[in-house]
Formats: C-alpha cells, sequence, structure tokens
C-alpha cells in the first residue's frame, strides 16, 4: 500500500470581521474565530501504481486533502501514511519520492529557459548525470517539448509552461505524484495532450497519481478509480464503472412513432416521462432496457428509437446536488 | 546539516556550486537590478566624501583616512548587504511561492543563500576592480596578519547581514504588509552600520550602543579593520562579537522558521 490515510479531519480557523471601520477596530480588540471543517474524517487507501481521480465541487476538501499527502498542511487529526513515511516531518527521503504539481502555481524560473530550472532540480534532488539526462530525453519526447526548452520561461505559452512545470516535477522519477488542476485554463487541445501524456507516464513508470481536476473529462479518460468528495466527506469511492450502476439505476428510452399509440398500453412497459403525439421517452431498469427496446419494435409502430447512454458527468452533479441539499 | 563524511563533503560542495553557478545567470539576466543597486552604493558616499572636504583631524581621523572609509564603504556596501528579505517577504511568503519550495528536498535557507551569493560576489567583484583603479586613495593596514583576519571578518559579515535580513523576511508569517519593517530596517542600518559616517564620529554614548547591536558587525568593522585602525585586541573583540550574533540570529531564525512553517500551513496556502 502506498498511501493510507485514517479518518483525516482538518479544521481551519477563520477570523471574522464585521463589516466596515467600527468592525475593524472591534475585531482589533477581540477576535472572532470560526472553524471551518475542510475535511471531515476522511479514510482511504490508494496501492501502487493507481490513477485516481478526485473530483468535488470548489472547496469541498480536495486541496486540502492532497496538501495533508504531501506534508504542506498538517492534519488537525487522523493518520496520514504516504510511502510509509508521516508527509508533515518533510523529511527528505520522503520528499525525493513525490512530486506535486499546482496547476494555479509554477515552480519555475521565470527570467530563464526551463532548462536551468531542470538543471537546478538536478542539483535539489541529486540526481545522477546519466539518470538526468535519460529522464529529460524521455519526458521530452513524451511531451514533445524540445524546441521550447531553451526560450525564457516568461515568454512561453500557459500550456508549453504546464508542460514545462510537469517536466520539473516529474524528473527525480517520483513515486507518488499529485497533480492539482493540472489542466486549469488550457485548450481543449491542449488538455487532451497533457492527458495523454499523464496516462502515457503512469504506464510507464507504474507512478501512482492523485489527480483533482474540475474537468470530468480528465477523470474520465484517465482514472478508474475515483473518489467523490464534498463538503470534507467522502460520497463516493470505487470504479468510475459502478458509479453509473450505483446512482443511474434507471435508463431513458425515447421512441418516435409512426401514429400514436395508447397511454396504456405504454404504461405496462415502463414508466413514462412524458408523451406527446408520436414521441414518448420512457424511463425503464437499466437491466431492463434492452428487453423493453424489443418488446417496443416488436409490438409497436416505431420509426425512430433511441436508448440514452448515461451521462456520467451528468450522474455526478446528480450525486453533488443530492449531497449539497441534505 | 552541518555533520558531513569527507568524501560526501566533496560532493556536497561540487553540487552546492553547480547550483551557486546555474544562480550566477541570474545576474546577466537582471542587469538592471544589478546595476541599479551599483549606483546607489555609490552616491551617499560620494557626497559624504564632498561634505568632509578640508576637514582635517576628526576624532583622530585624517581626510585620507576619511576619504578611504567611504571608497570602501562603497564596495563593502555593495558586497555585504543582502537584499533578499523582499522576495522572502513579498513573493515566497506573501504570494505563496514558498509551497513550492516546501516539497523540495532542499533547505529554503541555502537556496535563497545560494541566490543571494552571485550577486554579492558579482558586485563585490566590480567594487574590488574600482578599488584597484583608485589604490593610492586607500589607507590600508600594511600587517598581513591583520589583513587575513579583516577577510575572515568580511566573510563573516556577508553571513551576519545575510541571516539578519531572513529573519526580516520571515517577519512576513505574521504581518501582512512589510513594507514599513523594511523602511524601518533600511533606517536602522543606516544610523548603525556606518554608512552614515564613521561610527567613531557618534558621540560616546551612541557609539557605545552601536557596538552592542549587531548592526555594525554588518559592515563597519570589516571597514576599519582591512584601514588597520584596530589593535589586535579590538579585532578579536569585534570578530567574536560576530560569531556571537551569528549565532544568535541562527538561534532565532529557526526558531521563527519553525513556528512560522506551522502558521503558514496552518491557513493552507
Amino acid at each position: 500500500m502506498v498511501i493510507h490515510v485514517s479518518h483525516l479531519e482538518r479544521v481551519y480557523k477563520i477570523h471574522q470581521k464585521e463589516p466596515g471601520f467600527a468592525g475593524s477596530i472591534k475585531s482589533f480588540f477581540s477576535r472572532k474565530y470560526t472553524d471551518a471543517r475542510a475535511v471531515d474524517d476522511i479514510s482511504f487507501d490508494i496501492e501502487k501504481g493507481e490513477l485516481i481521480g478526485f473530483i468535488g465541487p470548489n472547496g469541498a476538501g480536495k486541496t486540502t486533502t492532497l496538501k495533508c499527502l504531501s506534508g504542506l498542511l498538517y492534519p488537525t487529526s487522523g493518520t496520514v501514511d504516504v510511502l510509509g513515511h508521516t508527509p508533515f516531518d518533510r523529511k527528505n527521503e520522503f520528499l525525493k519520492q513525490i512530486g506535486l504539481v499546482m496547476g494555479q502555481k509554477n515552480q519555475l524560473w521565470w527570467d530563464l529557459p526551463a532548462i536551468d530550472s531542470f538543471l537546478l532540480n538536478k542539483e535539489i534532488y541529486e540526481i545522477p548525470d546519466a539518470t538526468y539526462k535519460k529522464t529529460l530525453d524521455e519526458l521530452v519526447s513524451l511531451l514533445d517539448v524540445s524546441e521550447i526548452l531553451t526560450v525564457q520561461v516568461r515568454k512561453l505559452s500557459l500550456g508549453q509552461r504546464m508542460k514545462c512545470e510537469l517536466i520539473a516535477a516529474l524528473l527525480h522519477k517520483p513515486k507518488v505524484i499529485f497533480l492539482d488542476e493540472p489542466t486549469i485554463g488550457l485548450d481543449v487541445v491542449m488538455q487532451q495532450k497533457l492527458r495523454d501524456f499523464i496516462k502515457a507516464y503512469n504506464k510507464q513508470y507504474e507512478a501512482t497519481i492523485l489527480l483533482t481536476s474540475h474537468y470530468m473529462k480528465d477523470v474520465e479518460q484517465l482514472c478508474e478509480r475515483i473518489i467523490m468528495i464534498d463538503h470534507g466527506k467522502i460520497l463516493y469511492d470505487g470504479k468510475l464503472a459502478n458509479i453509473v450502476k450505483e446512482y443511474a439505476a434507471k435508463k431513458a428510452i425515447s421512441v418516435i412513432f409512426t401514429k400514436p399509440v395508447s397511454r396504456e398500453k405504454l404504461t405496462k412497459l415502463g414508466e413514462i416521462v412524458s408523451l406527446e403525439e408520436t414521441k414518448a421517452v420512457l424511463s425503464v431498469p437499466r437491466a431492463k432496457s434492452n428487453l423493453v427496446a424489443s418488446r417496443l419494435l416488436d409490438s409497436f409502430p416505431v420509426e425512430d428509437i433511441t436508448i440514452e447512454e448515461t451521462n456520467i458527468e451528468e450522474i455526478i452533479r446528480d450525486v453533488f446536488a443530492k449531497s449539497s441539499k441534505s | 546539516m552541518f555533520l558531513l563524511s569527507l568524501p560526501s563533503l566533496s560532493a556536497t560542495c561540487m553540487r552546492y556550486f553547480r547550483m551557486f553557478a546555474l544562480h550566477m545567470q541570474d545576474i546577466f539576466e537582471q542587469r538592471g537590478r544589478t546595476f541599479v543597486w551599483l549606483l546607489i552604493s555609490c552616491i551617499a558616499p560620494l557626497i559624504m566624501i564632498l561634505f568632509w572636504r578640508g576637514a582635517k583631524g576628526v576624532n583622530g581621523w585624517s581626510f585620507e583616512e576619511i576619504l578611504s572609509y567611504y571608497l570602501l564603504l562603497i564596495v563593502f556596501r555593495a558586497m555585504l548587504i543582502s537584499h533578499n528579505e523582499e522576495r522572502v517577504a513579498v513573493t515566497d511568503i506573501q504570494e505563496g511561492q514558498l509551497t513550492a519550495y516546501l516539497v523540495k528536498p532542499f533547505s529554503y535557507f541555502w537556496l535563497v543563500f545560494f541566490q543571494e551569493l552571485p550577486y554579492r560576489l558579482f558586485q563585490g567583484g566590480i567594487g574590488i576592480l574600482f578599488l584597484v583603479l583608485c589604490f593610492q586613495l586607500l589607507r590600508i593596514t600594511s600587517s598581513v596578519e591583520l589583513f587575513m583576519l579583516s577577510v575572515v571578518s568580511i566573510i563573516l559579515s556577508f553571513f551576519l547581514g545575510f541571516i539578519f535580513k531572513m529573519i526580516i523576511g520571515l517577519c512576513a508569517f505574521w504581518m501582512t504588509d512589510s513594507r514599513g519593517l523594511f523602511e524601518v530596517v533600511d533606517v536602522t542600518l543606516v544610523i548603525f552600520t556606518g554608512l552614515l559616517m564613521p561610527l567613531a564620529f557618534y558621540p560616546q554614548w551612541l557609539e557605545s550602543v552601536s557596538y552592542f547591536l549587531p548592526f555594525a558587525y554588518m559592515l563597519y568593522f570589516p571597514i576599519v579593520m582591512v584601514q588597520g585602525q584596530l589593535d589586535y585586541v579590538e579585532v578579536f573583540k569585534a570578530l567574536s562579537m560576530q560569531l556571537f550574533w551569528i549565532g544568535l540570529l541562527v538561534l532565532v531564525y529557526r526558531l521563527m522558521w519553525r513556528s512560522g512553517i506551522r502558521k503558514y500551513t496552518a491557513v493552507g496556502q
């Protein structure tokens, strides 16, 4: 097991100030704090080589969890174990085995070409010459950035910079990688390129990768297993494929008939969502959808029939919507 | 960190040297910053030279000694006074860049050190060229031993000044705006490091106060040592004061770093 988290809790103290100047004076003398529970009793285990997606709305606790795992935050309570270390000790042996990329922060030297930042990281992580050269070559060809390595970082586009950030974070071949919104602000083509890279890297180096993202596409394409969190609690932890089974128990079938059909006959097949003239939408249990479709074709004058594929993004939106209501 | 075996020591030195060499590039990328600081170092002392012109025997100093003091001051200031506090406070702590350094297996203190060192060496190098040009005007001790001791003192001053500025930078953990603090620090340095005039010219009580504070050991003492104005007893006294202050400030830095990091990570930047 690479990562073991049990009953992790993280509470922020938030300083409250009443509006206006009077409020400032008041808060100068007596500060009011309220507790914000960013992560509330979370437990999970992650095995070597897994590529896991952390999803949840803004402020759900994704980044806080990643920070607890990478040693940037000490937990209020609970235990965190990454590669046999307690992250917050920030021991060098631990830090040498992890990599952290935050889409909204950069570690590259702004005024110099990326290659100089790589060289500095080579020294910081004490990477031997031969290994450095080999890893750099591999990463450069995977990301196709050979031409921009010698360009001043401030002159690169956001996408090019992100690629270089990734290289800088991966040169020491970390065993565990935390990617916090790696595709934020990138265009669709660049997003796809980064996804392909992350997937290839995960396969090639058997690295354990934890990824947070707002884009469902990232998670859908990359991660077999997802952890959904909201309000600091885990809503779902498991295979992405299973979430469909678990949360989308029904499928919708839309049919267009050649002539109007009777409502009574249709009700026997499934719950009618809508019926107008020759158009109908039925909601049926997932497992029975094929059966219902064939019955429709057999006994009704069907012109067109579609079984709607369940949209993961919609399901997930549903799950989050339910969690915020409850 | 300081206890290393010999073979790993030489490997470590090479590693540090390569990091230093990489940072040397900053100087050429940021020519503007480099030369502005060089200019700033020159202006005030040159005006002070005009001010003291024609003075005869101030507190036992001849005009030649005063002239030499200000010329050395230009160079020593460029070489010894670090300017890392703003970067530590604003870019790293307030804007959150520190996060990227915290996940690296390398001490933040030394990382900043290797970024600052090239500036000091480069500006010092130019300054020494300048001193060679006006060699005739300098009053430098004729004793080889005292000269060697002042070189030691110069190195210690650099460390002392650097650690002090690191501490000022770390104050940003507890302050939302550190500009006010920087102003106070600048004024304090002007008064107590001898930037205005040799500390020996101050009234007795102010002179004693300044010898008690760490600032005189960042700039003033190396200069008067090089000029040969201190005897052996005073030299050793100054050197031990430097060591004492370095030790104390290292301790303060460590304490501040430890609790500052807790605070910084508590808000989760």
